[in-house]
């Protein structure tokens, strides 16, 4: 066989066996016994049902007829739960962050910003994907990181099945940088971060009349202020806070996510009022910056308690991109109901909180019918360290339970078996 | 409720007292009482779950554990129904004070980033003791730390073991009687550091440009200290001269004595096994490998050669030398009989360090890795106090050792489960029932935020 040719076979046979794998699925599943977390209005329900037919939840509930044909899958003692939703990383745009080639979550080409998509660089075969999947994590907003301007571009919404087409959604929001980085890509002051940020607006609202295709950033604006995708902004002081809050005023329609917020619990009741919501790191509680002064573990609950809607993601634990801690969302949630936030709100903070604040509600981050079918069981408590999801349906489809990380676990795991390691595939 | 009142009550009355044996100045004793734990689930950090046992602290060392121990007159006596009893956590790679809080200009001491050979370096001498982290720290549990040089030389310079106390200087948080060490670097970061182009090796022409090259200076250091050492060592013989001091070289000689302890920075098992090779040639050993991201591969060769690796749960990928981690990494070093530790490198981490140990530890069982709760205690505790050699003195709860102790208020592998009291000594340095004992930094006092919850 020449050297193309079994590249070529081999490449195939790769490109092939997911869609053999999901070919066998039956077209209808029983989920059945478990603890079902619907994330819904029916709360919770202690030995429910959850029916998916062709990729889609059929039914929920407690006494629910099983239709005939029906593979079923006893949950007995588990939990059944919607998908994760992994609120920030960026997964699929980095495989090792010192190795160039593999970042796409960065334009540095300062002739756009706002309108730079992360959509395209997508890498459905990233071998982090999986590991995310293996947690739970069945979607996952992925965002750009500012480079030259303080709009770092669109984010996305993948899937983790590591399909072709895994992008779910191109454009579900637009990040922006708004505190200590926000000043410094403004030339170094706060105050010119705003004048700088009310040009962009006026002048992409002046564009309107007559728009010109190449400007993208101007139509990624428009969007914003006609409220179709939220606008991601990253601050922490309270006081950058109250001025994002008393700029959107002047754009009913826009829609502000905060990002990072450390100092949200001290305008809680402000975030709230303006109807913004909060994407928060339950763990951040040191002043690393003089921004971030009054960072405290108790900021989900203050916020949750204010009725902001919260959602919960390791934001930076080591580094500013962060593709790798994308399957830590339920411990991170966990560690805010270990500081006060009641299990079900922190539960809802990674799963039908992110998907209402990206507008993927009616189809996802929760288990109600109609909606697509990433049902998760588990073997325990989902936000309990040591708990796994033992079931990872996408859309239906059973996902396998591998990752690279457990394949080196198996190659690695008996030491004394004398099989060179290469050839233990 | 009662108990917990009286409990504060004890703990409001300031007492200063002469301090353990261990401290070098004196600093304010928070509790002098005997404290008597009863009822709890204790991990004594050597291996072994207890039910329902007692423990007293008294004197600042632990001075009874086990069923039905009698109060002496005067203790406070704390219910621990439902909760649980560990050592203090020990934390063997940490750049708190070093790396403090803000991350600002001015503040930065982890590298000194003026050379690949800085064995003369003293992290001590950076330490800002006013760091806010400390008390983040204490509040999660951690009793002691190493504080080490940066991974961005070669030879890094000597770390430094601290008590994680409230404290004005650095000499007051000293771990007196702690194994000196030596931080040193494999890998990718000593060569980017020096080449700093992103990561293109040779940009400046500078050594090492590559992992080789990190090897030859290596070589080239040994053996210079050898010469350094039998210079002196033949000196003294004859009562000649000794040789210019020279405190690069005084450092690795202390090495090759074994005075001091060499910490390294190691992530690939092939590396790991290249440094374990030229040790034994130039006569020294390699205490731990920090960052052992592959220690999974050769578990069975860190087992042999009785050298120490300290790794994260689930930290992998940010560099090639890093791509290969697993969350099995520490369980499969415990399967092979081998000295597994957790280290948090971050000052968030450290805060959290049960947490991570119970991935850990979740991660091997539910791998079919067997290992026990009490076992996996020892990655937190007795495993860097051997590595740190103060395993005499704390890293478990045996009679007659430091009372570092810290009472969960459940099982520490939850991640529901907080520090609800730590003990240094016998003295309290967190108190979660008692807004008077919150730490606030020097740093932190009188901005927003200062006394909070945190």
């Amino acid at each position: 066989m020449s050297g193309m040719r079994f590249f070529l076979t081999i490449f195939c046979a790769a490109l092939l066996f997911p869609v053999s794998a999901r070919a066998d699925q039956p077209d209808v599943l029983a989920i059945t016994g478990g603890r079902v977390i619907t994330g819904s209005a029916a709360g919770v329900i202690e030995g429910g049902t959850v029916i998916v037919r062709k990729g889609r939840i059929e039914a929920v509930g407690r006494d629910i007829a099983i239709p005939a044909g029906a593979r079923i899958v006893d949950a007995k003692g588990g939990f059944v739960t919607a998908g994760l939703i992994s609120p920030w990383s960026q997964l699929g745009l980095v495989e090792v962050e010192t190795v160039g080639e593999t970042l796409d979550m960065t334009a540095g080409n300062p002739s756009f910003s706002a309108g730079f998509e992360v959509a395209p660089g997508v890498n459905p075969a990233s071998t982090i994907i999986p590991t995310a999947r293996l947690a739970g994590v069945t979607r996952a907003v992925i965002f750009p990181v500012a480079g030259t301007s303080i709009f770092a571009g669109t984010a996305a919404i993948i899937g983790t099945d590591g399909a072709d087409d895994s992008v779910f959604d191109a454009r579900s929001a637009i990040f922006i940088e708004l505190g200590a980085r926000g000043a410094e890509l403004s030339g170094g002051a706060r105050g010119a971060t705003w004048v700088a940020l009310r040009r962009l607006f006026r002048a992409a609202l002046a564009g309107e009349k007559k728009p010109d295709p190449d400007d993208i950033d101007g139509a990624a604006i428009r969007a914003l202020v006609a409220g179709d995708l939220p606008m991601v902004a990253h601050v922490e002081r309270a006081a950058d806070i109250r001025q994002l809050i008393a700029f959107a005023r002047a754009y009913p329609k826009l829609r502000v996510i905060l990002f990072g917020a450390s100092e949200g619990w001290m305008v809680a009741s402000e975030i709230a009022a303006a109807g913004m919501a909060a994407i928060v790191d339950s763990y951040a509680n040191l002043p690393f910056a003089f921004e971030t002064m009054g960072a405290t573990q108790q900021n989900a609950r203050r916020l949750a308690d204010a009725g902001v809607t919260i959602a919960i993601a390791p934001l930076n634990r080591f580094s500013a991109a962060q593709p790798h801690d994308a399957r830590l969302v339920a411990q991170y949630a966990g560690n805010a109901v270990a500081n006060g936030l009641n299990w079900a709100q922190a539960f809802d903070a990674v799963t039908i909180n992110p998907a209402r604040m990206f507008g993927i509600d009616r189809s996802l981050g929760s288990l109600e019918p109609g909606k697509i079918a990433d049902v998760l069981v588990w073997n325990a408590d989902p936000l309990e360290i040591g708990s796994a999801p033992v079931m990872v349906l996408i859309a239906g489809r059973e996902m396998p339970l591998k990752s690279r990380q457990t394949e080196l676990f198996e190659r690695y795991r008996n030491l004394g078996n004398p099989k060179p390691f290469q050839f233990r595939n | 409720m009662t108990v917990r009142f009286a409990a504060c009550l004890a703990m409001l009355m300031m007492v200063f007292r002469a301090l353990p044996a261990d401290a070098g100045t004196p600093r304010p004793d928070i509790t002098a009482a005997d404290v008597l734990i009863r009822n709890a689930t204790v991990l004594d950090g050597l291996g072994g779950e207890h039910q329902a046992f007692d423990v007293l602290l008294s004197g600042g060392k632990v001075a009874a554990i086990g069923r039905a121990v009698p109060a002496p007159a005067g203790a406070v006596v704390i219910d621990g129904t439902g909760k649980w009893i560990t050592p203090g956590i020990i934390d063997v790679h940490s750049h708190m004070g070093n790396g403090a809080v803000p991350e600002v200009f001015g503040m930065e001491s982890v590298g000194e980033f003026s050379g690949t050979v800085k064995a003369e370096v003293w992290a001590e001498n950076g330490i800002v003791v006013q760091d806010p982290a400390f008390g983040r720290a204490a509040a999660g549990g951690v009793t002691t730390v190493q504080i080490l040089p940066g991974s961005g030389n070669l030879f890094g310079g000597r770390s430094v073991v601290l008590k994680v106390v409230p404290a004005r200087t650095v000499q007051d948080m000293r771990f007196d009687g702690a194994a000196d060490g030596l931080k040193m670097a494999c890998g990718e970061i000593p060569t980017y550091s020096y080449n700093p182009n992103p990561h293109v090796y040779g940009t400046l022409g500078k050594a090492p440009a590559t992992r080789a090259g990190n090897f030859a200076i290596y070589r080239e250091m040994w053996t210079k200290a050898q010469g350094y050492a039998n210079a002196v060592k033949e000196a003294k013989a004859k009562g000649t001269k000794p040789p210019e001091r020279n405190l690069q070289l005084e450092t690795l000689a202390d090495v090759l004595d074994g005075s001091i302890r060499v910490h390294m920075h190691c992530h690939r098992a092939d590396e790991m096994a290249m440094v374990m090779e030229m040790a034994k040639t130039f006569g020294y050993r390699v205490t731990a490998f920090h960052h052992a991201i592959e220690a999974y591969k050769i578990a069975d060769i860190l087992k042999s050669e009785g050298v120490c690796a300290a790794m994260w749960s689930d930290w992998w990928g940010y560099n090639m030398e890093s791509y290969d981690g697993i969350p099995q990494n520490m369980g499969l070093v415990e399967q092979a009989g081998g000295c597994a530790m957790i280290h948090s490198d971050h000052s968030t981490s450290i805060q959290h360090l049960n947490q991570e140990a119970a991935k850990a530890w979740s991660s091997a069982v539910n791998s079919g890795i067997p290992v026990t709760k009490g076992q996996a205690w020892r990655w937190l505790s007795s495993n860097p106090a051997k590595a740190l050699g103060i395993e005499d003195r704390t890293g478990s709860l045996a009679p007659g050792l430091n009372a570092d102790v810290v009472l969960w208020d459940k099982d520490p592998f939850s991640i529901y489960a907080r520090a609800e009291k730590v003990f240094v000594d016998g003295n309290l340095t967190f108190d979660r029932d008692n807004a008077e004992l919150r730490w606030v930094s020097d740093f932190e006092l009188g901005q927003t935020g200062a006394g909070d919850e945190k």
